[in-house]
């Protein structure tokens, strides 16, 4: 099953977030671990959560 | 000369006695050479003293101090402690003073963001979680031990040397008196944390120390909260560090806080901090009553364990063996489980009917508890106390969304101490383990059951290899009787306790007939007519059969007794 957003769906949550985390000011990281923790919950599956924590890593 | 303070410690609360130095034998000439000597009469080495007495072993026990516990120390004892406590028969007084509790709170901002339950049942004699000052464990324990012939307490005796050859170990010991020599075949640890024996013996921990530094304060006032544990994190007057309060008895509770970063004990430790913070701390729960402080100290948080707990002929047990962070309630509890499984172990090998390879079980599992210990405290630790920029964000993100989203409760980490199991254990026996449909596995302490109305299975248990038949016919029960006089005949300690639906009028004078009409018990152990569970001494499962096969259970405590 492909479950990745659509490109318009991509683009609304780029926007929400980047203004999310201009709202979140000074708690942006704070914020942002609330986010990656609740997105972890909601997907269910501890490896790809885990897999997209190692891939982020790169290239920072 | 060793001459520790005379004068009674100060408590607001409880009443110190001083034991006096009475002068040993060995003083006045007299070469005695003993079987078992254990530094420390905390309670894992008195406990360690008691157990080894049931089997008949005698010991010595030496104690550099002359009086019970400064403080409250170790305040929470599990329902695993009690069932090992029950064993040498100390609950009764505990149960009249100690506070029964289960659940535990957690707040932020205001708010109690999860609440923990600990599980309880009908089927066991004692609540999860008993509240009681160390002090007071540690009195019970020793008026156990004075009623014991087999145990010789020496207070004011301080180890200074250790030595040990292939047969003995050798001690000196200072006293008000002055110095003597001691020899034993065995030597038990039981010193603390601060253990002389591990460092004379050159032994290293291994493992973690946190940066974070705690206060712990002892106050007497009049509270209104149930007994409960509350966990109070970010409070204001703390920013970003946990608070904890647990009620005792005589109207003391237990204030545990951290320390502001770059502060030195001596400053938390100073009258006017430690009355600031503990005002700021009752104001915020909106508590406005006078109080009286008893006893305070300063902690750090480390999780480290030897590798092994036997050095030759010297045993480590509780602290000595392992440092565990107080979260959780691991210290104590998981040192009466050490002292429970070495005792037994310990005391057949010196009466000489199992091999050594007994002994060293001890130290492989319960290395093997302490690292998984170490795993659980470090997680708990982690939360309390975060050690990294990356920790203190996930904690303070959990804080955070727990105003909101139940599924973060887990991360609060309120797990405590359990009773830990052996499935990888050598000394336990295949057999029908994996086919049972429930019931303790292999491993697995017993699980107590309510036979009747103040009647429970833990109440009849002995210190010896507990041999559980369900509903055996007179053949059966007889065969087992056969086998139970022959491995009493080797010294080997066996009871028998027939679980049956069908109580005899008359029942044998060596089996103990527990009365399971409604088969409850039978249902919890996935028992059928002829099953039988083999416990150790300990009350760990090491092997367990639908049907019964005499050989096949004595084959099982020879495995055990390492005579296969």
């Amino acid at each position: 099953m492909n479950s990745n957003l659509r490109p318009q769906e991509l683009e609304s949550v780029y926007d929400a977030l980047a203004e999310s985390l201009d709202q979140a000011g000074e708690q942006d990281r704070l914020y942002l671990v609330k986010v990656a923790l609740c997105l972890a919950n909601l997907t269910g599956d501890a490896d790809a959560v885990l897999n997209s924590f190692r891939e982020c890593l790169e290239d920072l | 000369m060793h001459q520790p303070d005379t004068t009674p410690r100060h408590s607001i609360y409880y009443d110190y006695r001083v034991y006096p130095f009475s002068r040993p034998p060995e003083m006045d000439g007299h070469s005695l050479n003993h079987q078992v000597v254990i530094v420390g009469a905390g309670p894992i080495g008195m406990m360690t003293a008691l157990n080894l007495a049931q089997h008949g072993i005698p010991s010595v026990v030496l104690e550099a101090d002359n009086q019970v516990s400064h403080g409250s120390r170790a305040i929470v004892f599990t329902r695993r402690s009690m069932e090992i406590l029950q064993q040498v028969g100390v609950t009764a007084r505990i149960l009249e003073k100690a506070l029964p509790w289960s659940r535990g709170n957690s707040f932020y901002r205001g708010q109690c963001v999860f609440r923990m339950e600990a599980p309880d049942t009908p089927d066991s004699r004692f609540r999860p979680m008993y509240n009681l000052q160390q002090q007071y464990l540690e009195e019970y324990i020793l008026d156990q031990v004075m009623h014991s012939e087999l145990i010789e307490m020496r207070w004011a005796s301080k180890v200074m040397a250790v030595e040990q050859d292939d047969n003995s170990v050798h001690l000196t010991v200072d006293t008000p008196e002055g110095e003597y020599r001691l020899t034993s075949d065995w030597l038990v640890a039981a010193d603390g944390a601060r253990s002389f024996v591990r460092s004379a013996l050159n032994q290293r921990m291994e493992g973690a120390s946190y940066s974070g530094q705690f206060v712990i304060a002892d106050i007497r006032i009049d509270l209104d909260f149930p007994t409960e544990r509350r966990a109070y994190f970010d409070p204001e007057w703390n920013p970003g560090n946990t608070v904890l309060m647990h009620r005792e008895p005589d109207n003391i509770w237990r204030i545990d806080y951290q320390l502001p970063q770059g502060e030195t004990p001596e400053q938390a430790l100073s009258e006017a901090s430690l009355h600031q913070r503990i005002n700021a701390q009752l104001k915020m729960v909106g508590i406005d009553a006078p109080w009286e402080l008893d006893w305070c100290s300063v902690y750090s948080a480390r999780t480290l364990t030897l590798p092994d707990y036997r050095v030759g002929r010297v045993v480590f047990t509780g602290d000595a063996a392992h440092i565990l962070p107080i979260f959780g309630v691991r210290g104590a509890n998981t040192g009466l489980q050490d002292c429970q499984n070495l005792a037994w172990k310990l005391a057949l090998h010196i009466k000489g009917v199992a091999g050594l390879d007994l002994v060293d079980s001890y130290s492989s599992e319960r290395v093997q508890a302490a690292r998984e210990i170490i795993d659980e405290a470090g997680k708990s630790t982690r939360f309390m106390a975060p050690p990294s920029k990356g920790y203190r964000l996930l904690r303070d993100a959990t804080l955070s969304l727990s105003l909101q989203k139940d599924f973060v409760g887990p991360l609060f980490h309120w797990r405590t101490s359990r009773a830990h199991n052996y499935p990888d254990s050598s000394l336990n026996t295949a057999a029908d383990n994996a086919v049972f449909a429930s019931g303790p596995a292999n491993g697995m302490p017993l699980e107590n059951i309510q036979l009747s109305e103040n009647n429970y299975l833990f109440d009849h248990l002995d210190n010896a290899f507990n041999l559980l038949l369900f509903n055996l016919t007179p053949v059966q029960l007889d065969q087992m009787q056969t086998l139970q006089a022959n491995l009493r005949a080797e010294e080997i300690p066996i009871n028998l306790l027939h679980v049956t639906s069908r109580p005899a009028e008359q029942a044998e004078p060596s089996v103990t007939q527990l009365v399971d009409i409604s088969g409850h018990m039978r249902s919890a152990y996935g028992a059928g007519s002829g099953s039988v569970y083999l416990a150790r001494p300990d009350h760990h499962v090491a092997a367990r059969w639908l049907s019964l096969d005499v050989a096949a259970v004595k084959q099982a405590i020879d495995n055990i007794l390492n005579k296969a």
